[in-house]
């Protein structure tokens, strides 16, 4: 293992193919990005797809690989495609999604026929086209890579200049086109652009797999960050990073196919974002539904002990407090004993009474309950018999901001509507 | 022909629709519609849903392809005067989820299509801060848009109109899933701006609410109906006209239309 990663940074041509494929990754999850926002995802793996025809008519002209005429091939049979979805949505009843789904899978039966034409040709050159499908990053050339990195540079240096109206045709093109910005223009750039990330990517990744690369950078870094431009700087390092991982796995596993390695970990990517990810992440939400779930149990404990307080009960036995409320009896005794050691509650002979701090934040929760029973009834038109589901949520949410609102605007009250007194 | 010749000689006019039909999937929606609008004034566009209001503001922002006839603004055509016009698109146009907050929405009113590679100034920052302030966002301005309310979302689009600095603000139903206190910070707003000289052209469904602050309204129904000063227009007659349902023959007319695909001038038909 560690052999294989001190080779990788230390051998030029490994290096070289590093290079190459970190420059990729990156100009993909730019460029991605702005597929992911304007909804055009699925247009990126058509244009993965229908690429294929254009790289077998450059081989065919050229009898080289010479990655110059092959990524002219892969832009004017991907832009062809592009124009033909397009065409079709808007003046055939073919919804979108359909346009697509017709669209790239003939351009790359077309692919896969013109690359059995090649394969039977007696052409020496024709050996590596194959890995077109899956993509192999070793068959990179040193010009092959010196090509990408230009290209990779050109389309930063476009993206950079042309954020402003990139962005506001991605987010309100009506309002774009209501100053003055080009809209359909802009929109040609854009596609040109995926096509063009799509041509120098595909000998590395495949044609069947580039989309992976242009969408789940994107879709990933979306979960990171609320601003644009740390968007697209996620998606080009989530890119980036997945992309050299991938090479790295698939030399060690005996120089199989780059691009499945290269999904394998954008996915690890992906699968990790929407674990982690703040606020939205997995985690994150299972966190926030833990801690309102024990916040609930812990404030209804409470409550009831001050309930059995109200009725002079005031030693608690678990037998007493299972009539009042019934509870799961294995974690009501866990749930006792927590607030035993909060300090909420104290034992003595096996019953349990509420300490003064206890007493305190029962009674907040009660109050809150009473008072919201007392709102619904007096502003929100509620019947009597209505409003106790309701306020048996609500006064788990009620924060000392809005008890104090209530407190003003029912002018201190001393009874609920059910004539049970409100606790100060 | 003397009509015509007395509109070019008024030049108080902030919009002239001339002859202006429309279609939207092959229905025609407009048809034929033919007003001016005045200057300075807060003008209402109202009629029912589905009567084309939207499809007129579009028409005049050049959104839309246009069947026949013409728009302008400020006797020009909308290339010539870009600058001095708003628009405020329909809030549910926009998906809210795009990563960007109230500044960086209210920013984009100040991006000029002639220098769009160049950074915003300070003063662009600034007039975009001014008018966050005005619609009383101040305290949300970093917020992502996605996480504010419908009345809020309202006022940062109306925020980014405020940035342009324009003439003419063109908003289309602005007031739409809005709360009260939004409601009144617009119409506020509104007067203020009437008062500093500006235009405000407004599309509204109802008549029931915010009609007493318009002061001029064109009322559409596929057709035009009336336009006019607001206490000149509203008539029982017109109400009943705008409001009234669809015209049954009209509609059956759209339909065979629609199903003929037919166009709604004959080619090589010039409107004069």
């Amino acid at each position: 293992m560690m052999e294989a990663i001190i080779y990788f940074f230390t051998d030029p041509i490994a290096q070289k193919v590093i290079m190459g494929i970190a420059i990729i990754g990156a100009v993909s999850g730019v460029v991605g990005t702005f597929s992911f926002l304007r909804k055009k995802t699925l247009i990126a793996d058509a244009i993965s797809h229908s690429v294929l025809p254009g790289i077998c008519l450059g081989f065919m002209f050229a009898g080289t690989k010479d990655p110059i005429v092959l990524l002219t091939g892969a832009l004017v049979i991907g832009w062809i495609s592009v124009w033909l979805i397009d065409y079709l949505s808007s003046t055939t009843k073919l919804s979108a999604d359909t346009a697509i789904a017709l669209v790239s899978t003939l351009f790359f039966a077309i692919g896969s026929v013109l690359l059995s034409v090649i394969s039977k040709s007696q052409n020496a050159e024709q050996t590596g086209l194959k890995n077109f499908l899956f993509g192999k990053a070793a068959t990179m050339t040193t010009f092959d890579i010196q090509v990408f990195t230009v290209v990779s540079i050109a389309i930063f240096v476009v993206v950079i200049l042309f954020f402003k109206p990139f962005q506001l045709v991605c987010f309100n093109h009506e309002f774009a086109k209501s100053i003055g910005v080009k809209v359909k223009r802009m929109e040609f750039l854009l596609s040109t652009l995926t096509v063009m990330t799509v041509a120098i990517g595909i000998q590395a990744v495949g044609v069947v797999l580039m989309s992976a690369l242009l969408i789940a950078p994107a879709a990933s870094a979306r979960y990171w960050t609320n601003r644009l431009p740390i968007m697209i700087f996620l998606a080009a390092l989530f890119g980036t990073f997945s992309s050299v991982i991938g090479v790295m796995l698939s030399t060690m596993k005996n120089n199989m196919p780059t691009g499945p390695w290269i999904v394998f970990s954008l996915f690890t990517f992906t699968l990790f974002t929407l674990l982690f990810a703040p606020h939205k992440g997995w985690f994150s939400i299972k966190k926030r539904n833990l801690s309102n779930h024990k916040k609930i149990t812990e404030e209804n404990l409470l409550k009831t002990f001050y309930q059995l307080k109200e009725e002079g009960n005031t030693a608690v036995s678990f037998r007493d407090f299972l009539e009042k409320r019934a509870v799961d009896t294995h974690s009501l005794v866990r749930d006792v004993r927590r607030m035993v050691k909060h300090g909420f509650l104290v034992e003595k002979d096996k019953t349990f009474s509420l300490t003064e701090s206890g007493n305190k934040e029962a009674a907040r929760v009660l109050r809150s309950h009473r008072l919201w029973e007392l709102y619904l009834t007096k502003r929100m038109n509620f019947k009597n018999d209505h409003i106790h589901g309701t306020a048996e949520t609500i006064e788990h949410l009620i924060t000392p901001e809005i008890e104090q609102l209530l407190l003003k605007e029912l002018d201190f009250p001393t009874s609920d509507p059910h004539n049970k007194e409100i606790p100060y | 022909m003397k009509n015509r010749e007395a509109r070019m000689k008024n030049k108080k006019n902030s919009i002239e629709v001339h002859n202006l039909s429309v279609a939207y999937n092959k229905i025609p929606v407009l048809w034929d519609i033919d007003f001016e609008i005045p200057q300075g004034q807060i003008i209402g566009i109202v009629g029912p849903n589905g009567s084309g209001k939207s499809t007129l503001l579009k028409a005049i922002m050049g959104l839309v392809p246009l069947s026949s006839g013409y728009t302008k603004i400020f006797d020009k055509d909308l290339n010539a005067v870009r600058e001095k016009v708003a628009y405020v698109p329909q809030r549910e146009s926009v998906d809210w989820n795009f990563p960007a907050t109230v500044e960086d929405v209210v920013r984009m009113g100040r991006y000029k299509p002639g220098k769009l590679f160049n950074r915003l100034s300070v003063i662009d920052k600034e007039l975009a801060s001014q008018a966050i302030e005005k619609v009383k966002l101040t305290a949300y301005k970093d917020r992502q848009i996605a996480q504010l309310s419908g009345g809020q979302q309202q006022r940062v689009f109306l925020a980014r109109a405020l940035a342009q600095g324009a003439d003419i603000y063109i908003m289309d139903e602005p007031f739409v899933g809005v709360d009260v206190a939004t409601e009144k910070t617009i119409l506020d707003l509104l007067i203020t701006m009437k008062n500093e000289g500006k235009t405000v052209v407004i599309v509204h469904h109802d008549l029931q609410t915010v009609s007493n602050s318009f002061d001029y309204l064109v009322l559409l129904n596929t057709r035009l109906i009336a336009h006019g000063l607001t206490k000149e227009v509203l008539t029982e007659e017109n109400l009943q006209a705008t409001y009234g349902g669809q015209l049954n023959l009209l509609t059956k007319l759209q339909n065979i239309i629609k199903e003929k695909d037919f166009p709604i001038r004959e080619k090589g038909f010039e409107d004069k």
